[in-house]
């Protein structure tokens, strides 16, 4: 109550302060005749009645002033008033303000757009219940660089692990035909466990059913949320209902929630169970198999298990389920690594260290700015100490001083703030733009509440830390001194010029930092975009057409299928080299085969020492169409074809790895899955050498790779690969008119340069380097306006030493190596605080360099040169202008 | 700025002009003098405590002050005591007695 009352009047007093004012004159005054009266009729004279009371009772003003400021609201008033007073003063330098709060605009605004961009990412929660205790395990076999599941790890997995509270296993999402629909979805096979891993339940219809996860157990479909409204109408009757995927019949049983997400960043707009038993599959031809390709396991952890213990355990299953399998499978376990990893983990882990990097230099970059405008404010508060001085000798507290000051910085700081915020939300759309796909939930960003709450209190943090160093250089004041000096143009202390200096060293330092981080992933991808890629991107298409394989369920189906589409292809207008493959280079798909050359010794039966080959499967106009050039002996050609001998090429690094130095490979054979998979092993004969593309990616090393003919092996899903005359995009729509020719069921998919496929390659490292190098750039200039400023602002305070040295004889040269000296050495003592600096942070971004050491000596020469060069042509314009003092001027001034 | 007045122990003087406007509603200058009066010249207040006195005593909720027309016709702001400042007096006084009480037993200690 009496807090609300007290609120109450001291609202009334700030907002109708004229009536309060009055009232407590009139009252005041009304005491004051009274007393006067009193004395009065005591036979004074009202003159010295007035005088008496006044001694006895206190002058009025000074109790009004008492009055006034006893409430609250006399400090709200003060502060009001040092904000007006702050604004103004701010209006009557505009220099100054305009420069601190485009500065200021320029740090903050780069860490606001950054810190959305990064929260988006790194601090997004899954959209899943519980999602900390989420984790992706594995069995990683180094020597295959891949992960192997057996179905019967997974069901030991699953029915012996006590550290899971429960375990899916679902393949990646692929392409689906919606049959009637006529287009592609993305589907993924799941098992019935895995919405009850992950906690979601459908928002219509049923989950899987456990029986509905075994072989046989019949067809079933849950429709994403987008799905069902694009494509079903949001019908609620549709549950039931029997659409055809891949032309096999399957029933809808449930609708997903609006807001899943499928893992692995991929869209998934509807689930299959996966259907697999706990052992051995039997295949048609009679092989068996444990593995299950590309089969990935999610699970919960119990609450308090943790990922170190899962792995531990795991490992203990997989030893005993090894000793049920036949030799085959022992070997590939034995060198099996368990890997679990957090979801989220995986999910943003490989960006996090880029993310992390970045937020640093931008922070950097905002110390530098915070250096920077200090550096202004203090130049201001030697030319207002004067000020300052007055005011305390008038008696101003020093706390009001002291709140002046840092309502001044505050208002720069928040402006610069303001105008941050419009700065960042120009350039998060642009980042989204160009920054690289892989990065997850990048395009969720957005100016939300956390980032305006952040950009605040950095902004009010910036005020403090840049309102600091002229707040203590004002307490240090004092008056007498101040007042006493002569001068006007004295100029600050030697405290503050220290400050100043020290302010100077340390910007240069932190963009030293920059610039070395920015050096060295310059460097990185000017590594990566100089390597070999085997093959000439320019100029070509890339197109993915995957065949049904209840349609195209033989090899003579498949082949005659490309064979036809190749030979449309090929004699379209534009294309000068048609051809198709199992996969193109750089995407990182592979398939690896065991292989056992004929003549060498046969390996023990360990993954890690069995040679093994990436086998991939071309037309003969693949090797034209991407220019991948013949080393010797032939290519693959019409002649081989059904029934020819099982003739293959291998690459260099095939050659390098399996034969010795003088052994010529033309005419070796060896054996091994080289044919398509289902046929089982085949002897192939070598009948030449290609040179090596990367197929694993563009960073990774090359492999040994086998290529067999496509017109012998097919596969279901091949890439048709064009060198083109023209523009490759024009020719897509030709494409898939030529595929439609053949089965016109049939869409094509990622139609896409192979130019665009490098570029999304190159794009994290590009975007990396850019980024980091753009900020440093923004450093570096905001550190050589700093080295100017303080440079500048010592040759006007010297201005009458120089009028003294230049009337005493010294020359221009004198002069000018004088100021730039003293430029030099601030920047000499930044390189000397920035180079251990670098030394100890660029070892954190070791991750995201390519074949660059962080310590590389030549970006470390070239950054130091760099930077004194520019710290030298910084101090250059004041330089001249203190060789040009006219002496009689300079000592004039006084 | 010291403006206590002589003599007077810290916190008595809310105490002594709520006893003042006890007796009867009364304007600033008027408490000044009946506090002198009764204290027979012992306090002596000047304008400054007594007027912030005065507005904190307002703030709290213990006095309400009303412009009336004074006995020789000038305007004057009576302040009167409220419900909650008679409570506030009645406890401010049993707990002065007793804390004299008991001053005066430790002085009278022999």
């Amino acid at each position: 109550m009496s807090l609300l009352r007290n609120i109450a009047i001291g609202l009334r007093s700030l907002f109708r302060k004229e009536q309060v004012t009055q009232e407590l004159d009139e009252e005041l005054n009304g005491f004051l005749e009274m007393a006067t009266e009193e004395k009065m009729k005591q036979g004074m004279s009202r003159k010295d009645a007035l005088r008496a009371v006044r001694l006895e009772r206190g002058s009025l003003e000074v109790t009004k002033e008492i009055v006034r400021s006893a409430g609250w609201e006399f400090f709200v008033e003060a502060l009001w008033q040092d904000l007006r007073f702050a604004v103004r003063m701010l209006r009557k330098s505009p220099g100054f303000t305009a420069v601190a709060v485009l500065t200021l605009a320029l740090g903050i605004g780069a860490n606001t757009a950054i810190f959305s961009l990064v929260g988006a990412v790194l601090f997004r929660a899954l959209p899943y219940h519980d999602p900390d205790r989420l984790v992706w395990a594995t069995n990683f076999v180094p020597s295959q660089m891949q992960d192997f599941i057996f179905q019967n790890v997974y069901a030991g997995w699953r029915d012996q692990s006590h550290v899971f509270e429960n375990i899916a296993g679902y393949l990646p999402s692929a392409e689906y035909t919606l049959t009637g629909a006529g287009f592609r979805t993305q589907g993924a096979q799941v098992t019935p466990s895995f919405l009850d891993v992950l906690g979601v339940t459908p928002q219509l219809g049923r989950n899987f059913r456990p029986q509905e996860g075994r072989p046989g157990g019949g067809k079933s479909v849950l429709l994403s949320d987008a799905l069902w409204r694009s494509t079903f109408g949001s019908d609620p009757k549709v549950l039931g209902r029997i659409i055809a995927l891949d032309g096999t019949a399957y029933m809808i049983v449930g609708v997903l929630p609006r807001d899943f997400e499928f893992l692995e960043k991929s869209p998934a707009d509807l689930l299959v169970p996966f259907q697999f038993g706990d052992s051995a599959i039997q295949e048609a031809n009679g092989r068996v198999t444990f593995r299950i390709e590309n089969m990935q396991v999610v699970a919960r952890l119990r609450p308090g298990a943790t990922e170190a213990a899962a792995v531990t355990e795991l490992s203990q299953i997989n030893e005993r389920v090894m000793r049920t399998l036949p030799a085959s499978g022992k070997r590939l376990l034995d060198d099996a690594q368990v890997k679990v990893f957090s979801l989220h983990d995986r999910e943003v882990g490989n960006v996090r260290p880029a993310l992390i990097v970045l937020l640093g230099t931008v922070g950097f970059v905002l110390l530098i700015t915070c250096a920077n405008v200090a550096n202004m404010q203090l130049a201001r508060a030697a030319a207002r100490e004067k000020e300052v001085a007055i005011r305390a000798a008038l008696g101003a507290a020093r706390w009001r001083i002291t709140s002046l000051l840092l309502i001044e910085s505050s208002a720069v700081a928040l402006s610069g703030g303001a105008a941050g915020l419009l700065l960042a939300a120009c350039t998060i759309p642009l980042i989204q733009r160009f920054a690289p796909a892989n990065i997850p939930y990048l395009q969720s960003a957005r100016l939300n509440g956390h980032v305006l709450v952040f950009t605040l209190v950095v902004s009010l943090l910036t005020g403090i830390l840049f309102g600091l160093a002229p707040i203590m250089a004002a307490v240090r004041v004092s008056p007498n001194d101040t007042l006493k000096k002569a001068t006007p143009h004295s100029g600050a202390s030697t405290g503050a010029r220290r400050t100043q200096r020290a302010l100077v060293v340390v910007e240069i330092a932190l963009s030293f930092v920059l610039f070395i981080g920015a050096g060295l992933l310059v460097k990185s991808f000017r590594q990566l975009t100089a390597i070999q890629l085997g093959f000439d991107p320019h100029e070509v298409l890339t197109a993915r057409v995957a065949l049904p394989r209840d349609q195209y369920d033989s090899l003579d189906r498949q082949r005659t299928f490309f064979e036809q589409l190749v030979a449309k292809l090929q004699v379209l207008p534009g294309v000068a080299s048609a051809g198709a493959t199992a996969w193109i280079p750089l995407r990182g798909v592979t398939m690896f085969s065991m292989i056992q050359i004929e003549g060498q010794p046969r390996p023990d039966f360990s993954w890690a020492n069995v040679p093994t080959a990436s086998v991939n499967s071309v037309t003969p106009g693949y090797f034209a169409a991407l220019r991948v050039p013949l080393i010797e002996g032939r290519l693959l050609d019409e002649r081989d074809a059904v029934g020819a001998p099982n003739f293959v090429v291998v690459n260099q690094a095939f050659v390098r790895r399996y034969f010795a130095k003088n052994e010529d490979p033309i005419g070796k054979r060896f054996g091994g899955d080289v044919g398509a998979r289902t046929e089982g092993l085949q002897t192939a004969t070598i009948v030449g050498v290609i040179g090596d593309t990367r197929e694993l990616g563009l960073a990774r090393d090359t492999i040994p790779e086998v290529t067999v003919s496509a017109l012998q092996w097919p596969r279901f899903a091949m890439t048709i690969v064009l060198r083109t005359s023209r523009d490759p995009l024009s020719l897509v729509s030709a494409v898939r008119t030529q595929v439609n020719d053949v089965d016109k069921s049939l869409p094509i998919f990622n139609a896409q340069t192979m130019d665009d496929v490098l570029s999304a390659e190159i794009v994290s490292q590009r975007f990396n380097a850019v980024a980091v190098a753009g900020f440093a750039g923004l450093a570096v200039l905001l550190a050589s306006v700093g080295i100017y400023g303080v440079t500048a602002y010592a040759v006007t305070q010297r201005t009458h030493e120089m009028g003294v040295r230049i009337a005493l004889g010294a020359g221009t040269a004198n002069v000018l190596r004088m100021v730039l000296n003293q430029g030099l050495s601030l920047a000499l003592m930044g390189v000397g605080l920035g180079l251990p600096a670098s030394i100890g942070l660029t070892r954190l971004m070791r991750g995201l360099l390519f074949r660059v050491n962080p310590f590389d000596p030549e970006t470390y020469v070239l950054v130091i040169v760099a930077l004194l060069a520019v710290a030298v042509a910084a101090c250059y314009i004041p330089a001249r202008r203190a060789t040009r003092v006219d002496p009689v001027v300079a000592l004039r001034y006084e | 700025m010291a403006d206590k007045p002589s003599g007077l122990v810290q916190g008595t003087l809310d105490m002594l002009i709520l006893k003042t406007l006890a007796l009867e509603p009364m304007h600033g200058y008027g408490v000044a003098v009946r506090i002198e009066q009764i204290s027979q010249g012992v306090f002596h207040l000047n304008a400054g405590s007594l007027f912030m006195a005065i507005q904190r005593l307002q703030r709290d909720g213990l006095i309400k002050g009303e412009w009336k027309s004074s006995e020789n016709n000038r305007r004057a702001k009576y302040y009167v005591l409220t419900d909650q400042g008679r409570k506030r007096l009645n406890s401010e006084t049993r707990e002065w007695g007793r804390q004299v009480a008991a001053i005066a037993r430790i002085l009278e200690a022999s």
